[in-house]
């Protein structure tokens, strides 16, 4: 049980990583055209 | 119906098609490898004259030009066709490792994975101007969030003009390409991964295999021949680069690729003729890369099955 539960936070921290990568540089550019 | 009037019929229904391939795709095709055989300067096409192998092996030709002294590869064509090269390979190397990781995960079950696949298209569903624009704006020298991350973090000591300089020029357009196209990647090697077969894993599982070795010997070996359908697209698509390189770094000698030399000589020389050349040079370069990439797939797809 203990296994499954450190696999699914393994996998949705990676996923964080994997979406920040990809929306990051759009946030940003969004964030500074809003300024 | 005789197998005569089918294939009249099929013609027919054939013909609409083949007409608008004609006039879409061949004519202008041969007009540019007509060109490449001629004089032809873009402010008067009509003046051109026939020059032979001029354009390709001539004293101001691409290829056996007396007047490159430092040798072929230091030419300006030469240049163009080492850039498209490496950033072809380099790009396309990383992005099936980053394809294969983000498609190995996408393929887990896990709560909020349809986020994340919707997340992860983003950056491949817009286009090429767009993402070029806006990493130019972030690895931008003076006002880049780049340079000030890394310099706050203390990795850089001074700002870097990621996309100007030579030596790291390159590899800012080869890191946004495959920002860019590893979704594609991943995509394609994550419906590959879907169609496998449940019971090797499970009977992987049953043994206590472990999961590296499952990857390399059962994953690996049963998505091959889809992962280098994706390879050679992918590969096809980096060799005529143009828009991404041209936005990031414009003519810049150090990134400059076949299909930005043939826009500069076309467009900003007005020679129609060389960049022709070029252009019939760099379809032919495609043609090889498939034709070879095919074969070797082939190749070791048939050794496999040995």
């Amino acid at each position: 049980m203990r296994h499954k539960h450190l696999r699914t936070l393994c996998l949705c921290l990676a996923s964080v990583v994997v979406i920040f990568i990809s929306l990051a540089p759009f946030i940003y550019v969004l964030g500074t055209s809003l300024k | 119906m005789t197998k005569q009037t089918a294939t009249k019929t099929a013609w027919r229904f054939l013909a609409p098609m083949l007409l608008l391939m004609l006039v879409v795709a061949v004519w202008p095709l041969s007009r540019s490898v007509w060109f490449g055989f001629t004089d032809a300067n873009i402010n008067d096409l009509a003046a051109s004259k026939w020059v032979g192998m001029e354009n390709y092996v001539g004293e101001f030709g691409l290829m056996f030009n007396p007047n490159h002294s430092d040798g072929f590869w230091r030419s300006d064509w030469g240049i163009a066709i080492r850039n498209t090269l490496y950033f072809a390979v380099v790009s396309v190397g990383l992005e099936v490792l980053t394809g294969l990781a983000v498609a190995m995960l996408l393929h887990q079950d896990f709560p909020g994975r349809v986020w994340v696949r919707t997340a992860v298209l983003v950056p491949w569903a817009i286009p090429t101007i767009v993402s070029a624009k806006m990493w130019q704006w972030m690895l931008h020298d003076q006002f880049g969030i780049i340079n000030e991350l890394l310099l706050n973090a203390g990795v850089l000591a001074q700002k870097i003009a990621w996309t100007a300089d030579a030596s790291t020029s390159m590899w800012s357009v080869v890191a946004v390409d495959v920002w860019k196209t590893t979704p594609f990647m991943a995509l394609l090697i994550l419906a590959a991964l879907q169609t496998l077969p449940k019971d090797c894993y499970e009977a992987a599982k049953v043994d206590g295999v472990h999961p590296l070795r499952v990857f390399f010997k059962v994953t690996l070996p049963l998505i091959k021949m889809p992962l280098l359908v994706a390879v050679m697209f992918r590969l096809l698509d980096a060799l005529r680069v143009f828009d991404l390189i041209y936005v990031m770094t414009s003519n810049n000698s150090s990134t400059i690729s076949m299909s930005g030399f043939v826009r500069r000589e076309m467009v900003d020389n007005g020679n129609m003729g060389l960049g022709s050349a070029a252009s019939t040079s760099l379809f032919l370069l495609i043609f090889i890369s498939a034709f070879v990439f095919i074969k070797a797939a082939r190749l070791r797809f048939s050794e496999a099955a040995k």
